[in-house]
């Protein structure tokens, strides 16, 4: 065979590549036809080739991480008795307070409500100029709340989200990326005050255990069925994407899904043992230095 | 193969020993240019075993050999104080409990710990310090000795010297003999007078340097600020730039060199590096730097009295000169604060480099090389939030069976080489040797006789 481009002529080089291209074309559409009928007669081989074909992703490769979770005995009576088992053991119900960073602007007080809206019995409560975190925090403990939510902005935009889970911690600091609000979601539903259902996506990790069990613990503990709400967190390389939506029967097999909205990223700075302290043992941060891999993930 | 161990506690009050197994080093001969590559040394596999059920009021607080190193002393956070075996399963040898209670909300904790063959010393952050007998349970001895205590540690050497700090606590020298003339004892009355002599005939059959020390206390002594049974304490540093009172909160500091122990190094809140030299006469620090931006959590000592290595709240653990105050490095691989750390020389003191080991709330242990590469050299996931680590001891390596028989070999093969190649020329030398010898002897006993 002729090496076309060692072809001089132009014209005929054109030609011959034209040529080329369509064989190959014509071969490939031949393979899959013959595949598709073949598969038409044998619907196992397809369900076998579908089965076959996982392609790589940096999250099927990801490097090994011996602190992922498994039946483990000692990790389990660990969990049983961390900060959460209050809402896990005891059953108590979750009562949030949102606020906001000194001096919020209007997008802030936007993002706010929405999130009062997806956490049932939450509170949004305005920051005053002359309390700092730690009274917050007391307040908070007075007044029987489990949790405070602390929205920070940067340049008049909410740039990262604080979870303090009370009384006893543990404080978690996430950067807050993405943000469409429900109005910005075209096609999206009305919400209703039902409690929702929550799912939570590859918390993997013993950190990402203790992230997952710090949202569980804002959701009460028995969703309200009737309202077909579903949260969804959803954890993927390290990045958690919030989702709400309802689901609609269209029939006995078919399920629609309604966006309620909002949409955000969350990808978590840091972990500190305790409510919030500056000074504080931080349990696990961010740094750098430790992104020696595009296949290393922490939750 | 060798075998390094390690004791560590934690959150759970589980204590767990780490053994981590170095492979043997084999000398990997020139590889041809066409053959394979040998395969890498396989990976130390560290087996860990676990004493104890989890239990949350039982975490455990400090860690600590007695002083022969034969039983491990350990604090938890319900007052229980034990002295554990490690040979046989962590079973309790001895222990005794302290109440500790709640004091304006805020937790009561063990700051120190310390054991030798008499007594187990313990120190609470309300500044409760208590001397207790191991031989004789009712024998307690409780002195109070200030709020807000952060650290207790007792001198390496003389036993009846024990340091403190903490928040607006400066750092003082406290000499127990001293102490218990004017201490609130618990006890009946009528051991009294038994009590302080024990405790001064153990204390100076210990403590070796005991009367060296007694001419630099009498100085101390002279000065008015000191309080009663106070050998030592240190004083604020001047004021800053604006004239106001610098704040002090000590959180943990370390006695430098074992030889020659008057200078402790401190860290503090306000992540401040501090080497104080008690014999100077100085009561202000000889050293004081500022490093990083967050407190200092834990303290050790470096491979000499020049250097300390310290962790702060931000997962960094430093390597800092003690004479000038210069940073030396840093150790990566950290993503949780590094709770405790502690410096061994290993392969059995057998090394002319040192180690440190330290455990975190990232749940891991990790060993660290102390010399210039400051490299990661072990990781081990514990599971748990750990909060105390202590180095354990060292099997040395069994030489298998074929390295013997390499051993020999190599050494036959030397002893006939030479046998064949130097026999003449060695014999002549040693024959001329021996006659000088000789003759010299005979003739210096002929003399004596």
């Amino acid at each position: 065979m002729v090496e076309i481009n060692t072809i001089k002529n132009k014209l005929k080089r054109e030609e011959l590549y034209q040529k080329q291209k369509s064989a190959k074309a014509k071969e490939k559409r031949d393979r899959r036809t013959a595949l598709q009928k073949e598969e038409a007669s044998n619907p196992e081989k397809k369900e076998k080739r579908l089965v076959e074909n996982v392609p790589n992703t940096l999250e099927n490769t990801r490097e090994f991480d011996e602190t992922i979770v498994g039946d483990d005995e000692e990790v389990a009576a660990d969990e049983a008795t961390d900060e959460f088992s209050q809402y896990f053991q005891s059953g108590v119900a979750p009562k949030i307070l949102i606020t906001t960073s000194k001096g919020p602007s209007s997008a802030v007080y936007e993002f706010a409500t929405e999130l009062v809206d997806i956490f049932p019995n939450s509170h949004f409560v305005k920051r005053k100029p002359q309390f700092e975190m730690r009274h917050i925090v007391e307040f908070s403990k007075n007044r029987d709340f489990t949790d405070i939510m602390v929205i920070n902005e940067d340049r008049k935009e909410p740039n990262a989200l604080t979870l303090i889970h009370l009384p006893n911690g543990p404080t978690a600091h996430f950067k807050l990326s993405s943000i469409s609000l429900s109005k910005e979601i075209e096609g999206h539903g009305r919400t209703s005050s039902h409690k929702p259902e929550l799912i939570l996506n590859n918390f993997n990790t013993r950190l990402g255990h203790t992230i997952g069990r710090m949202f569980t613990a804002l959701f009460p503990h028995v969703p309200e069925f009737q309202g077909r709400q579903v949260a969804t967190l959803h954890n993927q390389r390290d990045f958690i994407f919030f989702r709400r939506h309802r689901y609609m029967f269209k029939n006995a097999k078919r399920v629609n899904l309604q966006e309620l909205g909002p949409r955000f990223t969350l990808k978590l700075k840091w972990l500190q043992k305790g409510t919030f302290d500056r000074k504080g043992e931080y349990e696990w941060m961010f740094k750098p230095e430790m992104e020696t891999s595009r296949r290393r993930f922490f939750l | 193969m060798s075998s390094q161990r390690f004791y560590t506690g934690d959150e759970q009050g589980l204590i767990k020993v780490i053994t981590i197994t170095e492979p043997q080093v084999v000398k990997v001969k020139r590889v041809k240019r066409n053959q394979p590559t040998p395969e890498a040394p396989p990976k130390p596999i560290p087996t860990i075993i676990t004493w104890g059920s989890p239990d949350r009021e039982k975490a455990i607080q400090l860690l600590c050999w007695d002083h022969g190193k034969k039983y491990l002393a350990v604090a938890r956070k319900n007052g229980l104080v034990q002295l554990v075996d490690p040979l046989n399963n962590g079973s309790s040898v001895y222990e005794f409990k302290l109440p500790l209670e709640k004091q304006d909300k805020v937790d009561t904790i063990f700051v120190g710990l310390f054991a030798n063959t008499e007594h187990i010393i313990t120190c609470t952050n309300t500044g409760v310090l208590t001397v207790q007998s191991i031989h004789n349970v009712s024998q307690q001895r409780t002195f109070s000795i200030g709020k807000d205590i952060c650290r207790m540690r007792v001198h390496p050497k003389e036993h009846h010297v024990v340091a403190t700090a903490g928040k607006e606590q400066e750092l003082t020298l406290w000499d127990l003999n001293e102490l218990s003339n004017d201490s609130s004892e618990n006890s009946t009355p009528a051991s009294k007078e038994k009590k302080t002599k024990q405790i001064n005939g153990s204390s100076i059959s210990s403590g070796k340097g005991s009367k060296k020390d007694a001419p630099s206390e009498t100085r101390y002594k002279s000065k008015e600020t000191l309080a009663n049974g106070q050998l030592f304490k240190a004083k604020n540093v001047k004021n800053d730039h604006l004239d106001l009172r610098v704040p002090i909160w000590n959180t943990d500091f370390q006695f430098l060199s074992p030889i020659n122990i008057s200078r402790i190094a401190v860290g503090t809140r306000y992540h401040q590096i501090r080497v104080y030299d008690t014999k100077s006469g100085a009561r202000r620090p000889v050293v004081d730097v500022e490093i990083g931006s967050m407190p200092v959590v834990a303290m050790a000592n470096g491979p000499n009295a020049n250097e300390i290595v310290f962790s702060d709240t931000e997962a960094n653990v430093y390597s800092v000169n003690t004479v000038n105050g210069e940073i030396l490095g840093q150790f990566k691989g950290f993503t949780g604060v590094a709770t405790a750390l502690a410096t061994f020389v290993p392969f059995g003191g057998e090394s002319d480099v040192s180690h440190l080991v330290s455990v975190a709330m990232d749940r891991c242990l990790r060993v660290h090389d102390l010399s210039k590469t400051r490299k990661l050299l072990h990781k081990v996931y514990l599971k748990q939030r750990m909060t105390a680590v202590v180095v354990g001891e060292f099997t040395p390596a069994e030489p298998s069976e074929e390295e013997e028989d390499n051993y020999n070999r190599s050494t036959k093969k030397s002893k006939d080489i030479k046998g064949e190649e130097g026999d003449e020329d060695d014999e002549d030398i040693w024959e001329s040797m021996g006659k000088l010898k000789e003759k010299k002897t005979v003739k210096k006993r002929k003399n004596i006789q």
